[in-house]
């Protein structure tokens, strides 16, 4: 789950994309005169330093929300390793986890998420305001993640004060922003759409950089490259035209490399970025959910496709797996104990706890389909920025499971749930 | 240990013959899987449930009872190893059950007389109770804590009640829970309601060796 404060940088990145051709031409652009400027981030106050007491606050609901489970936290100690979400996936990549080799090697061809998390170090860099709106509404902010940020159930004011623990200090002055124009043609030349997109403005050819740029640096980068049209919002102006000059001074674990730019061409990147007129966000399409299967299903093969595949990762009995049962049985991100066990047949038609703690089916309708599979729907409408009433999407903060693995576990409950063979 | 003493010279010879081309990592392999923990007392609690659920209840009393050899103790083991433990001895206590009391579980407890067979079923009637009421989240325990109240008399009533509100809500557990209130209802008279438990049963795919009356 979970991935991305998507923290870090606005910028701009580098380097020649071999995977990612440059589009043969830029779409043609409007002239400035044409199209006015959208200033944004760089007319605002800056944020005066935090409250002291909403700073404490703010690192206690840290912890109560769980976030160090994927981030490494300035101040926040690591949780135990069966707490430690991203830090159980980089240990099992690095064949470090204590297993078989068969089992290690049975893993690791199948994980495909935290295996790069955003630390939250240096966060100073954000902007406060931006964070507070972010963490209760959380999209995906960087698309070559496959975790991104969760969608908590967390008040505003909780979001207020952890936005003051990450972002204590004051705001510095803004800079004398640049040339816009002359910043989108620099974020072609200087390599930076080998990584990062900007979704809502005309297409930025991607140009290689400078200095071509190792391969594991190259591709760190582009997994972690954010799209560029959320950096207005982001980030504070100054800490954005120091970043875009040398990340890595700003946080020392950047996966931004510095690309050469100076201060003014910075500058000039900079005031593209806050001000190139965006297109909205588009409202995505869910795809249809197929028709019901005319075949039997078994539970084994619903639990290999999605149960046993995904979910029991943070719904399991405790006792079973003899250890944390995962935020989705025992509560964690700020959730209370479902006490759902979705690890064994006997689990999922126990149900699951309600907002008054009693206990509920997680096949009886909500929304018009079984509740189970209506997370699974919600998450694709999450996905597709499409309003969801009543139910949180699953898998949190993953991406959607397939329609086509929805309409097998729909028709396995229409045909009365069986357990059969080898479940 | 021979094996391991043959691997450490056949390591040792490795590093010291440096003009003989080794893999140098499969000593450090060798290395790892020595540390590994096996946990042979969560291999047996795995085995041992898997054997009672093939309906092989002494064998699965054997394996439990292995590594647990104060199984019968109700305060069970430290907070550490709780889990596992309650697990082997729900395990021990179930089969009991469906043996009706007839297991062989140690001195005091053979089984064999009435007296015997009595008092394993109310150990292990009342194991289940204890489980049941510490893990209230645990459904399937629910059933097995109604699955030992039906082998006493007059127990039928309660088992009813626990396995009817699971079934009017919709979460029963398993198939067998279903077949269970079939049997308490019809016990209490009910035929209707243990007509329509079994024919609940069934749809979950069960066929007569679970879901009857006996």
């Amino acid at each position: 789950m979970i991935r991305a404060f998507p923290w870090v940088a606005a910028a701009v990145l580098l380097t020649a994309c071999e995977s990612e051709p440059a589009p043969a031409m830029p779409r043609p652009t409007v002239s400035a005169a044409e199209r006015p400027p959208q200033p944004l981030a760089p007319t605002r106050s800056p944020e005066a330093a935090a409250d002291a007491t909403l700073v404490a606050k703010g690192k206690g609901l840290v912890a109560e929300y769980q976030c160090n489970r994927c981030h490494d936290i300035a101040g926040i100690e690591p949780p135990e390793l069966d707490f430690d979400c991203a830090g159980c996936h980089q240990k099992i990549l690095a064949g470090d986890f204590d297993a078989t080799e068969e089992e290690l090697a049975h893993w690791q061809g199948r994980l495909q998420s935290l295996d790069e998390v955003p630390s939250l170090s240096a966060t100073d860099r954000l902007s406060r305001t931006w964070v507070a709106t972010f963490l209760p509404e959380a999209h995906d902010v960087r698309p070559n993640l496959m975790a991104s940020m969760p969608r908590f159930d967390m008040p505003a004011e909780d979001a207020e004060a952890i936005a003051a623990f990450l972002v204590p200090s004051a705001e510095a002055p803004g800079p004398a922003l640049g040339d816009a124009e002359r910043g989108r043609t620099l974020l072609s030349s200087k390599g930076c759409m080998s990584c990062h997109r900007m979704t809502g403005v005309p297409s930025i050819p991607a140009l290689p950089t400078a200095e071509p740029l190792a391969a594991d640096v190259l591709a760190r980068g582009q997994k972690m490259a954010p799209d560029l049209r959320w950096a207005r919002d982001r980030m504070r102006p100054a800490a954005l035209v120091q970043w875009i000059v040398d990340p890595k001074a700003v946080k020392a674990d950047a996966s931004m490399p510095s690309l050469g730019v100076t201060e003014a061409e910075a500058a000039d990147i900079a005031a593209y970025l806050g001000q190139a007129e965006l297109e909205p966000v588009p409202v995505g399409t869910v795809p249809a959910l197929p028709p019901s299967l005319d075949r039997a299903v078994t539970f084994a093969e619903v639990n290999e496709r999605i149960f046993g595949k995904i979910c029991r990762h943070c719904h399991s009995d405790p006792n079973v797996v003899i250890g944390d049962g995962g935020p989705g049985y025992d509560g964690g991100f700020g959730f209370p104990k479902r006490a759902l066990d979705l690890s064994t047949y006997e689990g999922l038609r126990s149900g699951s706890l309600d907002d008054h703690g009693k206990r509920r089916s997680v096949f009886k309708p909500v929304n018009g389909q079984p509740r189970i599979v209506a997370h699974l729907l919600a998450r694709h409408a999450e996905v597709a920025g499409q309003p969801v009433d009543g139910v949180r999407g699953m898998p949190l903060g993953l991406p959607p499971i397939p329609m086509e693995d929805i309409a097998l576990l729909k028709t396995w409950i229409e045909q009365g749930r069986k357990k059969g063979e080898g479940a | 240990m021979m094996k391991w003493k043959g691997a450490a010279v056949a390591c040792l010879l490795a590093v010291v013959g440096a003009s003989v081309p080794t893999d140098a990592n499969a000593c450090l392999r060798m290395k790892r899987r020595r540390v590994q923990k096996v946990d042979h007392k969560l291999q047996d609690v795995n085995r041992a449930e898997h054997l009672l659920a093939k309906g092989k209840s002494k064998a699965a009393v054997k394996v439990a009872r292995r590594r647990f050899k104060k199984f019968t103790s109700v305060t069970g083991e430290p907070d550490s190893g709780k889990a596992l433990f309650n697990r082997a001895q729900r395990t021990i206590a179930l089969a009991t059950v469906r043996a009706d009391g007839a297991l062989d579980l140690g001195r005091g407890m053979r089984g064999k007389t009435e007296d015997e067979r009595l008092l394993n079923l109310a150990w292990a009637t009342n194991v289940l109770e204890v489980q049941s009421v510490a893990e209230p989240d645990n459904l399937l325990l629910r059933t097995y804590h109604a699955e030992a109240l039906m082998h006493h008399p007059g127990g039928e009533a309660q088992a009813a009640e626990i396995l009817g509100r699971m079934s009017n809500d919709d979460l029963m557990p398993t198939a067998r829970g279903y077949a269970l209130l079939a049997q308490a209802q019809q016990k209490l008279g009910d035929v209707s309601g243990s007509d329509l438990s079994l024919q609940r049963c069934r749809e979950l795919g069960e066929g007569d060796d679970i879901c009857s009356v006996a």
